[in-house]
């Protein structure tokens, strides 16, 4: 008994040593080092507030990587490959134009390229989760797996080299890439990606994946009509308003909370497939081969309780921001008013399953209501209504 | 009654409901554009639509009444739930919560009661056993976080509801205050509708020149604006637009200094967007900006004049010019100094500085003409000057564009100089003198209406045939160098500017710009309550969404052996649920199980 009990404790609190590891410790000092090299290069650039967000960026992102173990190679791979595109360009001669000559930024690192095999990956993924999905195999859902990984790592980077880009362009025009329209759908494909491999990981649930891939590559779909029919690739300077380091929280913040939502929204559609089916036939190949409606049920709750905290923070923080460039903290404009929508929406949701106990079908049918609230917002706002945040007409 | 009553205000149906509503309320005024004036909502709903529309608060939705009754209902409802929730948390440390046996599973343990509870305790729970029955619970912070996230939520529409200045609500419904109408100028407002340095929020609009200072600003109501005094006098420095390359604005700053009403100078600071100033509560913002009466030399160019002289006009000026022997007004009404065009692709282009101005006729007909200084050169180095002309004030601009050579413009000029002139009764001349009173279309719309139908085409394509060759040759003669394609070009222009009837063409020369500053001055009391409110509300939804309570009962059953008992475990989250059973289960099987407690940890 007593040993038993000594065991028990002691795992709690060797945890954090022992789960981090060597590898872990060496990446955590290869985060710190590569905050001191960003430091030391970009001080001088840098406003106090840019400063506090580069020293809290360390602490974070450590904890990501303990939080979450798989998200250390991912983020080591974007580095490589970032510092890579990077170091071809400043190899030679640092002009935008490289871009178009050099053979591993015009195939590969280049931000168009990189965003490109971005949506080929993720494209292929969503088939080959379903594909696995259907005649049950495993290797074919690690593959579809690893696909989504290297579409995300393909989608980080090439922001990273947008970033980059947009200061080799023109100084004066450089900026994170959370801009405009075109900008946040990456960002959006990026994060949807990565929440859902978290919980894939975490809950054995590559069954889902086909199902969440489909709002991604639905995503990309956008993106590749945007690039080609409107050429929407191009990067501009920024307008005075959205000059600011409030951007590089505020807009990041919401897309994991639009991402989660997302992601519930399509566990809640494969919830109600798996339903439907196993109502007709509870041993169909289908319904055994995906999760137990409990498990989905369950996901469902824990993504949207996950894009509820980043929403809400999220619009907490860009009221902080209207404060300081518009004057006023909330001005009922309709960005910031659908974003209210969709916080109601959710704050409903979460009250019904917690206090009511609500399980199942109407939550799962509420999630994906909840999709065509939240994509109006995102959307449908910037195509159909105008206001102060009319950054992303199309 | 009033246990109902409270039953129902503190009901999860109530808030979900509430919550809906007010999702659905907010999206009333994000279809419907909001506060502008009536008149525009009667031109896009016809008048009936508007007027039911603006009783119904429509057009005003978040400052409505039924709105803010909602959201008052939402945080009576709220506060209610609150206080109960308050109340029974306390009373609950007191008393532990009644196991639900109906939903028990039964357990078989080689662990006592009170053995379970010590291990329980190890792994974070608090525990609570008597003879029969134990009681853990563990994540309590979730409870603590429900306070957090409903309590912020309350301070922050506290703060919200102070800064929409309640008490000048009131004011404005008594008739305490009254706002003058929107004609009346500023040194004639009467006193019920200035407001002192100290009451209340705000958010105003001000335009300010360099060198220029106030301590009042203006607040804008439904039917007219009341002044807004202000605790110190803001004095403008200096106004500096900053531009990218491709000409568009980069950046707005604003140099200004704050007086104390004595003159005393309390602050000197620049502000930017996103960089305001805030002195004691007050907080000002670079909001906009306008022309603050630039002055354009232009030379005035009138079709049939061959002379023109130098002008000098400031941006807002009118004056009265004779043309065509009547007095017309014209008005300079804006100057730009880039104007940027969007093209396809997010591409850009810089036309330059650029005027917009008016004519007015005697008999009150309108046209609004823009300039720009510089030259467009085409890919093959042709040069033309660029203006644009329209008739009614919300119409786009049509492009109208007028041949260049090596003097300028002036040889255009001359020509149509040239042509009124032509005073002969020749068919020719005739031709002429129609195409100078509204260009090609003139002379087809006489055909029309004098000559028989069938024979409209070949006599039109006749007449044109004659009147070009009539065109051309003039053109010659003014320009003997001029290429077919110039002349041709002169020709376009010519037959645009004759069927707008544009009396006057300015042609900007040069600039000095001046411009105004659009300053936001705000003043938010709440905003203390607000970001605390905030702050509170984030950490609750953390605490809340983020700590997994999970509550254990076990029970022996008293009729069986000891080894009986019955096991209910409560929790937000299955995955939790299912890990504290298999965890139960394992150390009740005992040590040979141990794995099966642990897997899941």
């Amino acid at each position: 008994m007593s040993t038993m009990e000594t065991n028990l404790v002691e795992n709690q609190q060797t945890r954090w040593l022992k789960e981090t590891g060597l590898f872990g410790w060496v990446w955590n000092l290869l985060v710190i080092a590569g905050a001191i090299a960003a430091w030391n290069h970009y001080h001088t650039l840098m406003d106090g507030y840019e400063k506090a967000i580069l020293i809290g960026t360390v602490p974070t992102v450590i904890w990501l990587g303990y939080f979450w173990p798989s998200i250390r190679v991912y983020l080591l791979s974007v580095a490589a490959m970032s510092l890579l595109g990077v170091w071809q360009y400043v190899s030679h001669g640092n002009h935008y134009n490289l871009n178009e000559q050099l053979f591993l930024l015009k195939y590969l690192l280049s931000s168009q390229s990189a965003f490109m095999w971005m949506s080929a990956f993720y494209v292929l993924a969503t088939i080959t989760y379903f594909f696995a999905l259907f005649i049950r195999s495993e290797f074919a859902g690690k593959v579809a797996t690893w696909m989504t990984w290297s579409g995300a790592a393909f989608g980080l980077t090439g922001m990273m080299m947008r970033w980059y880009e947009s200061y080799l362009i023109n100084p004066d025009y450089g900026h994170i890439p959370v801009s405009s329209l075109y900008e946040v759908f990456i960002l959006f494909s990026v994060i949807t990606a990565l929440v859902y491999l978290y919980f894939e990981q975490k809950y054995r649930t590559r069954a889902l994946g086909g199902f969440v891939m489909l709002i991604v590559s639905a995503a990309v779909a956008f993106l590749l009509w945007y690039t080609f029919d409107r050429e929407a690739y191009h990067i501009q300077p920024l307008v005075p308003a959205l000059k600011s380091y409030w951007m590089k929280l505020h807009v990041p913040a919401n897309f994991l909370g639009y991402g989660a939502f997302a992601l519930a929204a399509m566990v809640g559609l494969a919830y109600l497939i798996t339903d439907t089916l196993a109502r007709k036939n509870p041993d169909s190949r289908f319904v055994k081969a995906m999760p137990s409606l409990e498990m989905m049920d369950d996901l469902m709750y824990k993504s949207i309780a996950f894009g509820f905290a980043f929403f809400t923070i999220a619009t907490i923080l860009g009221a902080v921001w209207a404060a300081e460039a518009w004057g006023g903290y909330w001005s009922w404009d309709p960005k910031e008013t659908w974003a209210l929508i969709v916080w109601l929406n959710y704050a409903a949701w979460l009250h019904i399953r917690m206090s009511k106990g609500w399980r199942g079908r109407p939550m799962a049918w509420w999630a994906l209501v909840g999709l065509v609230v939240t994509t109006f917002a995102f959307l449908g706002v910037n195509m159909f209504l105008s206001g102060l945040h009319s950054y992303g007409q199309l | 009654m009033t246990d109902r009553l409270i039953r129902f205000l503190t009901s999860m149906k109530l808030a979900v409901t509430l919550l809906v509503m007010l999702a659905l309320a907010s999206v009333i005024g994000t279809i419907v554009p909001q506060n502008l004036p009536f008149n525009e909502y009667i031109v896009r709903f016809g008048p009936f639509w508007a007027e039911l529309f603006a009783k119904l608060g429509v057009f005003h939705v978040y400052s409505s009444a039924w709105f803010t009754t909602l959201l008052l209902f939402l945080v009576f409802s709220l506060s209610l739930c609150f206080s109960e929730q308050l109340g029974a948390f306390f009373r609950q440390r007191k008393s532990q919560p009644s196991l639900p046996i109906h939903a028990g599973k039964r357990l078989h343990c080689r662990l006592s009661l009170n053995q379970m509870s010590r291990w329980l305790r190890t792994q974070g729970f608090k525990t609570r056993c008597d003879d029969d029955q134990l009681y853990a619970w563990k994540g309590n912070s979730r409870k603590i976080g429900y306070f957090f996230l409903h309590g912020g939520l309350l301070v922050l529409l506290l703060g919200a509801l102070i800064d929409t200045n309640p008490l000048l609500k009131a004011q404005l419904i008594s008739g305490s205050i009254q706002p003058v109408p929107f004609q009346t100028p500023p040194d004639q407002v009467d006193n019920k509708a200035i407001l002192p340095a100290d009451s209340g929020a705000f958010r105003a609009n001000i335009n300010l020149r360099p060198g220029e200072k106030t301590d009042r600003v203006y607040l804008i109501t439904a039917d007219g604006y009341l002044v807004r005094k202000l605790p110190f006098i803001i004095a403008i420095d200096d106004f500096r637009i900053d531009y990218y390359a491709t000409g568009m604005p980069k950046g707005y700053t604003t140099s200004l200094t704050l007086f104390d009403p004595d003159g005393y100078p309390l602050v000197q600071g620049n502000i930017q967007v996103n960089h305001p100033l805030t002195w004691k509560g007050y907080t000002l913002y670079q909001s906009t900006f306008d022309d603050g009466g630039s002055i354009i030399e232009f030379l005035a160019w009138r079709p049939g004049s061959e002379q023109t002289k130098k002008n000098t006009m400031t941006v807002g000026e009118r004056i009265t010019v004779t043309l065509g022997g009547k007095p017309w007004q014209l008005e300079i009404l804006d100057f730009q100094l880039h104007t940027v065009v969007r093209r396809q692709g997010g591409q850009t282009l810089n036309h330059g500085p650029r005027m917009v101005y008016r004519l007015t006729s005697p008999q009150g007909r309108q046209i609004w003409l823009e300039s720009f200084m510089t030259p467009r050169t085409t890919e093959q180095g042709r040069r033309y000057h660029i203006m644009g002309v329209k008739h009614q004030s919300n119409a786009p601009f049509q492009t109208l564009v007028i041949p260049l050579d090596e003097t300028g413009e002036s040889r255009f000029w001359a020509w149509l100089a040239q042509l009124a002139k032509l005073s002969g009764e020749d068919q020719k001349s005739l031709l002429v003198r129609l195409f100078t009173l509204g260009g090609f279309d003139a002379i087809y719309q006489f055909i029309d209406k004098n000559i028989e139908e069938k024979e409209h085409d070949s006599i039109k394509k006749f007449y044109t045939g004659i009147l070009l060759h009539k065109l051309n040759e003039t053109l010659t003669q003014v320009y003997p160098k001029a290429d077919a394609r110039w002349r041709n070009d002169a020709i376009m222009a010519a037959d645009a500017l004759f069927a707008h009837q544009i009396p006057l063409w300015l042609q900007m020369r040069s600039f000095e710009q001046k411009l105004e500053t659009g300053l936001i001055v705000a003043h938010y009391p709440g905003k203390p309550l607000i970001w605390t409110g905030s702050l509170l509300l984030a950490i609750g939804v953390l605490m809340m969404l983020y700590t997994k309570p999970i509550q254990i009962w076990i029970h022996l059953e008293e009729t069986s052996d000891r080894d009986e008992m019955k096991m209910v475990i409560k929790s937000t989250d299955n995955h939790e649920t299912a890990r504290w059973n298999r965890k139960i289960l394992g150390l009740c099987k005992g040590p040979d199980h141990e794995h099966d407690g642990n897997q899941f940890s």
